[in-house]
């Protein structure tokens, strides 16, 4: 797991600790007498959604997916790196009432990984192809099994 | 594939199918409906949750030669707790009545403490190599 992915998935995870104990706040509201955190629902879903789901699906794609092609690697850290703080961010903004400014950030991280990240959505490695030069590699691999 | 990924991946695509029956009884007049939180909850809980956390512990980069996916019996706890909190809450949901306050609060409990569990028997194998 290259570094980047390892602190992407660790902030989602952390995400996910701390939305979770909001949303035990919230499912635990009436017997705590504080109907008021129904008010935090919005928040959770965020936290959930963006700040867990989405981050981490980011930090497990860029460690997963095929490389780019002609050894461009996980190609230029900087693109992601903005993806990771940006999204980041603008779930920090948002839980703080910035709704607006925080989804604008959101929507620059979303749209930044999705550009960087579609040149290594391609044919690659074994099963590329279909044709029998994938299976000779299989037999290849099971070989060395 | 480890036990605990298989149940886990079973126990999602159980939830899944729950899921999407319960969403069809929410559009069926005069059929008992839950709330739609509830509704979200199987869906994000019982099917997402209970898969990312399944694949995670069965792809995650080894935690040690000795113990490559660590101490297994946290993910054991983990499953079992997230899947009885949810259990927990689509029947305090459907009480709805005075004594669904006290299902909701151990249902929350509960979960809470699966997500944490699975956080920290995740968090080791979160390294780079």
């Amino acid at each position: 797991m290259p570094t980047l992915s390892a602190w992407t998935v660790r902030a989602a995870l952390v995400w996910l600790a701390l939305a979770a104990l909001v949303g035990a706040l919230i499912l635990s509201r009436d017997a705590l007498g504080l109907p008021a955190l129904a008010r935090l629902i919005p928040i959770h879903a965020e936290m959930m959604l963006v700040g867990w789901m989405m981050q981490f699906a980011f930090g497990v794609a860029h460690w997963i997916l095929p490389r780019r092609a002609a050894g461009g690697g996980r190609g230029a850290l900087a693109p992601v790196l903005f993806v990771v703080g940006a999204l980041n961010f603008g779930v920090i903004l948002v839980i703080l009432g910035a709704t607006r400014e925080g989804r604008v950030l959101e929507t620059l991280a979303a749209v930044a990984f999705v550009l960087q990240a579609i040149p290594r959505v391609r044919a690659a490695g074994w099963g590329a192809t279909g044709q029998a030069g994938d299976l000779v590699r299989l037999k290849r691999r099971q070989e060395l099994v | 594939m480890p036990t605990v990924t298989r149940w886990s991946i079973k126990t999602a695509l159980g939830w899944a199918a729950i899921t999407v029956f319960v969403g069809l009884l929410l559009t069926w007049p005069g059929a008992p409906a839950l709330p739609y939180p509830t509704y979200l909850h199987l869906f994000t809980v019982g099917w997402l949750t209970n898969l990312i956390f399944g694949v995670a512990h069965w792809m995650f980069p080894r935690a040690s030669v000795a113990a490559p996916r660590g101490d297994e019996r946290l993910a054991w706890a983990g499953w079992g707790a997230l899947n009885a909190g949810l259990i927990l809450r689509v029947v305090g949901e459907v009480l709805r009545g005075s004594s669904s306050g006290a299902w909701l609060v151990f249902a929350a409990a509960l979960q809470l403490v699966a997500v944490w569990i699975w956080v920290a028997h995740l968090w080791p194998r979160v390294k780079v190599r």
